[in-house]
């Protein structure tokens, strides 16, 4: 009876205590910082007169479907990777230590990547903050992202366009327009320290993304619109590295320099218009590289002529595959219909639009 | 972003263009879009009839660092890719670096930024290339591996040669970019066929090859279309010069033999006799790579197309025995004879189980493998004792030039000079240039006087090509000053001060009236046969006064037979600087300007000529400059009396108190001579475009001279001009069209006036 009695007790204090110790945690800490931006953010968006830019359908699903993250606890924070499915698909249990079978074809895979691109110098293993999941392959964790974005890394350096971030003392700048859940940024900046990550994409998902930068780079500098006036959010740019900016607010910024502009799996969900407005403003800025991973169009996608037609008005486009399966297949899978299937596309750009 | 045009750029891309319509887009856009931005492109299109013209022309017309030219006749490809070459290193001699490009491949954005990167971190480097990844004509990326080669860590001269002659990849490495100097001392592109490999090679001798890990540009593949039949059409549209028959080894090694052996002129270190041996070792060794090349294509047909049953064995018999005739080894018969019946007892195995395909493509792979070690081996091997057998002839025919004085003069000076005439435009010397050569050789050989002139024409041409071409010639043959009679009008013996010994007027034995009257021949056979005429009774008339028995006679018109082909547009600028030696003008003897005129003062002298017409608009122009300069300084109007070198319609610009005239009352034959000393003693120069004003320059004086009809400006002269004086004089010649107000307004300013002056 005394046992029973005692032990909600010490239950409740080791959780106190360790909801105590999240809430201290770096984060925690990132979380609120993140929120308080979030909030500003929606202020400014309902206080300033822009043009119709509403999420799609499928968009505003997804965000109601994670609107709890607004009030998280310490708990939701800890595993916030574990709640990144709403963006990227991928769920813990897929990755669980009993799914052999799944580990050795993903084995199978990382090590044909590994072969076509000709060393791992560029792959980045998940970070394990935050709840990061995935195979544990020789002490590191690997999931479809992680492979997915040292596929685009490969590509990058096949394309000539990596090595002028990688080692170069001249600070770059890259704009990623829809950066999920900050895996790629991670990657990227791990490899190429010495740039400026501007990520463009719903303020709601910066509760992922920029959550999660905080996190794996605590002594990060970072920017978000809002904290200063537009016209001044480039200033100094160099000295920042990552800047947060609303979707909504895009077309208000003027960046310096764009060296490289990156969409992964968005353009594709978009309008025709938008796109074109994402791509036109890369062009506009100079941006010398845009790379693409994308379908030309999402089957249910209507609105959108096609992203290779978008994208080829403003740059010259080349494709490249670094295994003969889409990223989001294993080896032994058969591929899907070729317009229906992900594309690496590098583009270069062009002196004059079409 | 607003681009514009380096004033100086350090880099200049060629694109010898022709009939690339499709491509052409993508191509120059491709190259356009540079993140290395200090360039300039120069596009040479070769009678286009697809289109490609007017795209091409779109880009210069919308992005001033793009140049087009278009030629008027066909000049093929080598024509075209020299072309493109000359004109950009004629208008930017200063450009450090320079590619060509090809109007149908893609380049990507960092492909300059890199390779300019590379040459600057290697200055032993001389080329630098990317990685090369292969498109199909749509643009689709093909399976072939990147080709990789670089002397990046080869400092010796011989392994270089030796290592660019067996691996390098002479389609690819030519687009590299390279050292614009070199090119020029490797002859640019011979006029030889395969040139792209000789360029190669002579660049190995002068430097290393560096290659970028990266793949930077995508060359759009067509399949092997490679044939020499083919350079033959496109390389002479005019019709093949008996030396293309030639094969390319051999002509290839007659070059190297001539430029590093017999006349080893530019030859980086290089001993005549290890010239020769370059000459001698690419002779053989290319000979049998060429060998080996054709035997490769033969096996890639055989594997390619499957029908190795259907293939006679006696054809690779065949074959194998020809390259012993070549190499002269009995040895190897028997290793070719194993080779053959081993080929035979493998198609024989293959026409029993044809139906097991996979037994089928294992054996072909097999048999390929061992006719390719077999001809390593072969050829390896040969290559000892072949080198040696075939070297020692060759060794002793240039030895027995060497040893015999006679026989290297009357070879390097008669033979060699006509057979390579055509063969490199700027290397070897035209006819016109040993015919000049000749005559002055012929004079020197005596210590008669020699008169020189009598000089008739324009100033501009006597200060741009006469006078640089007399101090060429005297200094080519040392001919002593003391025989030198030049004979010119408007007392301008300043201007051959140190050049002659004695200077006679031509005034004195002619009047003005005559003078203008040939001038004045519209007639031009009539002109030039009434001038020949005159010339001669000048010259008979000049022994006479200077009781002179017998003179050699230097004429002008031998110059302008000389640059004729600079001036039609025909040759470059080199054409002319072989044979003239820029410098400044000695100072005035006479120093003092005329009397009466003040301390400091601005020259002006305006006349009406093509490039400057008699308008209002040009006459307004005039009063209005001379009045806004008087503001500021004293002004000297050069007014127009009727003296030759004087004429045309100054516009008159009297009544301003600080504005003093000198000219009305000068005598004919001190016209020129005065203006000098006007000229030399002022701070600076305004005027026309015309003749004179290249004077200022010449005595250190800064010069601004206008035109408002640009049809009116000679181009060439213009080119030469801004040429020489950007080397003698930088800064004090500028030429500008009265239409740039603001900026002649600017010159008009007193701070501007006396930098242009200092």
């Amino acid at each position: 009876m005394t046992a029973a009695s005692n032990s909600p007790g010490i239950y409740a204090d080791s959780l106190r205590a360790r909801l105590a110790a999240l809430r201290s945690s770096v984060g925690f800490r990132a979380y609120t910082r993140v929120l308080e931006h979030y909030a500003a953010i929606k202020d400014l968006e309902s206080t300033t007169v822009l043009a119709a830019d509403r999420p799609s359908q499928y968009w505003q699903e997804e965000l109601a479907g994670f609107e709890y993250l607004l009030d998280a606890s310490p708990l939701v924070v800890e595993s916030l990777r574990h709640h990144s499915y709403h963006v990227t698909g991928l769920r813990t249990y897929e990755y669980r230590r009993n799914q052999h079978r799944a580990q050795k074809r993903f084995a199978e895979k990382l090590e044909a990547l590994v072969t076509a691109a000709g060393g791992s110098s560029l792959l980045v293993p998940e970070h394990p903050a935050l709840g990061g999941f995935g195979h544990a392959i020789d002490g590191a964790l690997y999931n479809l992202d992680t492979l997915k974005y040292f596929e685009v890394l490969t590509v990058l350096e096949r394309g000539s366009v990596l090595q002028e971030f990688r080692n170069n003392a001249e600070r770059r700048l890259v704009w990623e327009i829809g950066a999920g859940w900050g895996g790629f940024p991670y990657q990227f900046k791990t490899l190429c320290p010495n740039v400026t990550y501007v990520i463009t994409d719903l303020p709601e998902l910066f509760l992922f993304s920029a959550t999660y930068l905080l996190t794996v780079f605590p002594d990060a500098r970072v920017r978000f619109f809002g904290e200063v006036p537009a016209a001044d959010l480039f200033t100094n740019w160099q000295d920042f590295d990552f800047i947060f900016v609303p979707h909504k607010f895009h077309a208000v910024v003027r960046p310096e320099r764009v060296d490289l502009t990156v969409n992964m799996v968005s353009f594709q969900e978009m309008t025709t218009p938008q796109v074109r407005g994402y791509i036109e403003q890369a062009w506009a800025h100079q941006c010398p590289f845009l790379y693409s991973l994308n379908r030309d169009r999402s089957a249910y996608n209507d609105e959108l002529v096609s992203v290779r037609e978008c994208m080829s008005a403003c740059f010259w486009l080349r494709e490249y595959s670094v295994l003969p399966v889409t990223y989001q297949k294993m080896l032994d899978e058969k591929p899907g219909p070729s317009e229906q299937q992900y594309k690496h596309v590098i583009g270069w750009r062009r002196v004059t639009v079409e | 972003m607003p681009r514009t045009v380096p004033v100086s750029p350090r880099v200049i891309l060629g694109i010898p263009s022709f009939n690339h319509a499709r491509e052409c887009r993508e191509a120059v856009e491709s190259l356009l879009a540079q993140t290395y931005r200090d360039f300039c492109l120069v596009i040479v299109d070769d009678c286009s009839t697809d289109g490609t013209a007017e795209i091409l022309r779109d880009y210069a017309a919308t992005d001033p660092r793009v140049i087009y030219r278009r030629n008027d006749r066909r000049l093929g490809m080598i024509g075209n890719w020299r072309r493109a070459y000359q004109i950009g290193l004629d208008r930017w001699p200063t450009a450090e670096y320079f590619a060509w490009a090809s109007d149908h491949d893609v380049w990507h954005p960092r492909w300059l930024s890199r390779l300019v990167s590379e040459l600057d971190a290697e200055p032993d480097a001389v080329l630098a290339y990317p990685l090369t990844s292969r498109i199909d004509p749509e643009g689709r990326p093909t399976d072939k591996r990147p080709w990789r080669f670089e002397t990046r860590r080869e400092p010796s001269q011989d392994t270089r040669f030796r290592l660019a002659l067996q691996h390098m990849s002479a389609g690819n490495m030519v687009y590299g970019l390279t050292r614009a100097r070199e090119v020029r001392a490797c002859g640019v592109f011979r006029r030889v066929l395969v040139p792209d490999r000789l360029l190669i090679m002579e660049l190995a001798l002068r430097g290393r090859f560096v290659q970028v890990p990266e793949v930077l540009w995508y060359r759009r593949w067509y399949g092997n279309i490679f044939s020499l039949g083919r350079q033959r059409s496109a390389f002479f549209p005019e019709g093949r010069p008996l030396y293309a028959l030639v094969p390319w080894w051999i002509s290839h090694a007659g070059v190297l033999a001539w430029r590093y052996a017999i006349t080893a002129t530019q030859s980086p270190g290089i001993s005549r006799f290890r010239g020769a041996r370059y000459a001698a070792s690419y002779l053989v060794l290319a000979g049998l790579l060429h060998a080996r090349q054709e035997l490769k294509q033969v096996r890639l047909d055989l594997q390619n197309n499957h029908r190795i049953q259907q293939v006679k064995s006696s054809q690779l018999a065949g074959y194998l025995q020809s390259l012993q005739r070549v190499v002269g080894a009995s040895s190897r018969r028997r290793l070719a004879n194993g080779v053959v019946r081993r080929f035979r007892q493998t198609t024989r195995n293959l026409g029993l189980g044809a139906e097991a395909r996979g037994r089928r493509r294992h054996l072909l792979a097999k048999t390929a493998k061992r006719v390719r070690d077999a001809w390593h081996n072969a050829v390896r091997r040969a290559y000892s004792r072949a080198s040696r057998a075939l070297l020692a002839p060759f060794y002793w025919l240039i030895e027995g030039i060497f040893a015999s004085g006679w026989l290297r003069r009357f070879v390097k000076r008669h033979i060699v000079p006509r057979i390579l005439t055509k063969l490199s435009l700027w290397d070897a010397p035209t006819e016109e240039g040993l015919a000049t050569r000749k005559a002055i050789n012929k004079m020197s050989r005596n210590a008669r006087p020699i008169i020189i002139g009598p000089w008739m024409d324009d100033p501009a041409l006597e200060l741009l090509y006469w006078i640089p071409f007399l101090q060429w010639a005297k200094r080519y043959r040392r001919l002593n000053a003391e025989r030198l009679i030049v004979v010119s009008r408007g007392g301008v013996s300043d201007w051959y001060a140190g050049l002659s010994g004695r200077y006679v007027e031509l005034f004195d034995f002619c009047s003005v009236e005559e003078f203008r009257r040939l001038q004045g021949e519209v007639d031009t056979r009539q002109r030039q046969r009434r001038i020949k005429e005159f010339s001669r009774q000048a010259v008979s008339m000049v022994q006479t006064s200077l009781s002179i028995q017998d003179a050699d006679v230097l004429q002008p018109s031998l110059m302008y037979r000389l640059f004729e082909r600079y001036w039609k547009n025909q040759a470059s600028v080199n054409a002319v600087e072989e044979y003239a030696q820029f410098r400044l003008l000695p100072p005035c003897a006479s120093g003092a300007p005329p009397e009466g005129l003040p301390e400091n003062y601005v020259a002006v002298r305006f006349t009406f000529t093509p490039a400057f017409p008699d308008t209002p608009a040009n006459r307004q122009f005039v009063s209005a400059l001379v009045a806004a300069l008087s503001l500021h300084t004293d002004v000297v109007v050069l007014e127009p009396n009727e003296s030759p070198g004087w004429e045309g319609a100054t516009v008159s610009a009297t009544g301003l108190a600080r504005v003093h005239t000198v000219g009305q009352s000068v005598s004919p034959r001190d016209t020129l001579g005065i203006q000098t000393k006007v000229i030399a003693s002022a701070q600076a120069v305004i005027g026309t475009y015309d003749g004179v004003v290249h004077l200022a320059p010449l005595l250190g004086v800064g010069a601004v001279a206008v035109f408002s009809d640009s049809d009116g400006v000679d181009l060439q002269h213009l080119q030469l001009a801004t040429r020489i004086f950007a080397r003698l004089c930088p800064g004090k010649f500028s030429v500008v069209s009265s239409q740039s107000l603001d900026v002649i307004r600017l010159a008009a300013t007193p701070g501007v006036t006396a930098r242009t002056a200092g």
